[in-house]
């Protein structure tokens, strides 16, 4: 049943599994294409297994919200609504602004378009985006006023 | 905008001795939504404005009112 409570619990997992995920995303890019360290090596592998585990809490409560609320985001209570948008909202800010950056850095610079593959750029967009998704969330989901 | 709405909602709330959690519950809200709405980070929709003054049994206009 998607009650308010099962919902808040849903898109908490949900922005957790995307800092995760995207935190991974972004390590893994800076790890194929820049560095090749130990330590980075390690954090991507520890960030995978956080990642699998964050997706697995998800996935368990997803079973307790309506298929609205996974298909069309549509959540019933209106505050989640609300900091859902906001975070869709944040994300879509942060992704064209550094797309634009980019696309206006790769014109008076060409060569950094060689030196950029589409593969890492790919996996440090995502990233970025999912993370500027989860952390707006995250902050307006913040214990207080108990 | 939403800093031009005043509430009473926490007075009304205290005045039934109610907590948040319980008064979401009446409501059919998060306890985050209540949080907000008091505390003037979230502007609710009609609806829930309906919802809390038929709750409390008063006018609308006694909950929400513009900050002029």
């Amino acid at each position: 049943m998607s009650t308010p409570i099962n919902e808040q619990t849903y898109l908490k997992r949900n922005a957790l599994a995307c800092v995760v995920l995207g935190a991974l995303y972004i390590a893994d890019a800076i790890y194929n294409h820049l560095t090749s360290s130990v330590g980075l090596k390690y954090l991507t592998f520890g960030l995978f297994v956080a990642s699998i585990i964050f997706i697995a809490l998800v996935l368990q409560s997803l079973s307790k919200v309506s298929k609205r609320v996974f298909l069309f985001s549509n959540f019933e209570d209106e505050y989640l609504n609300h900091i859902h948008n906001t975070g869709y909202k944040y994300a879509f800010s942060l992704i064209a602004t550094f797309l634009v950056l980019v696309s206006i850095t790769t014109n008076i610079f060409p060569h950094l378009s060689e030196w950029l593959l589409v593969r890492e750029f790919s996996k440090f967009s995502a990233g970025l985006m999912f993370i500027s998704y989860s952390l707006p969330i995250l902050y307006l989901l913040r214990a207080d006023d108990e | 905008m939403s800093n031009e709405l005043d509430n009473n909602l926490a007075k009304l709330r205290s005045k039934k001795k109610l907590s948040q959690e319980q008064l979401a519950k009446q409501i059919g809200v998060s306890r985050k939504t209540i949080s907000t709405v008091e505390t003037g980070r979230f502007t609710p929709s009609v609806v829930i404005a309906l919802k809390l003054a038929r709750y409390f049994e008063v006018p609308v206009e006694k909950i929400f009112e513009l900050d002029e």
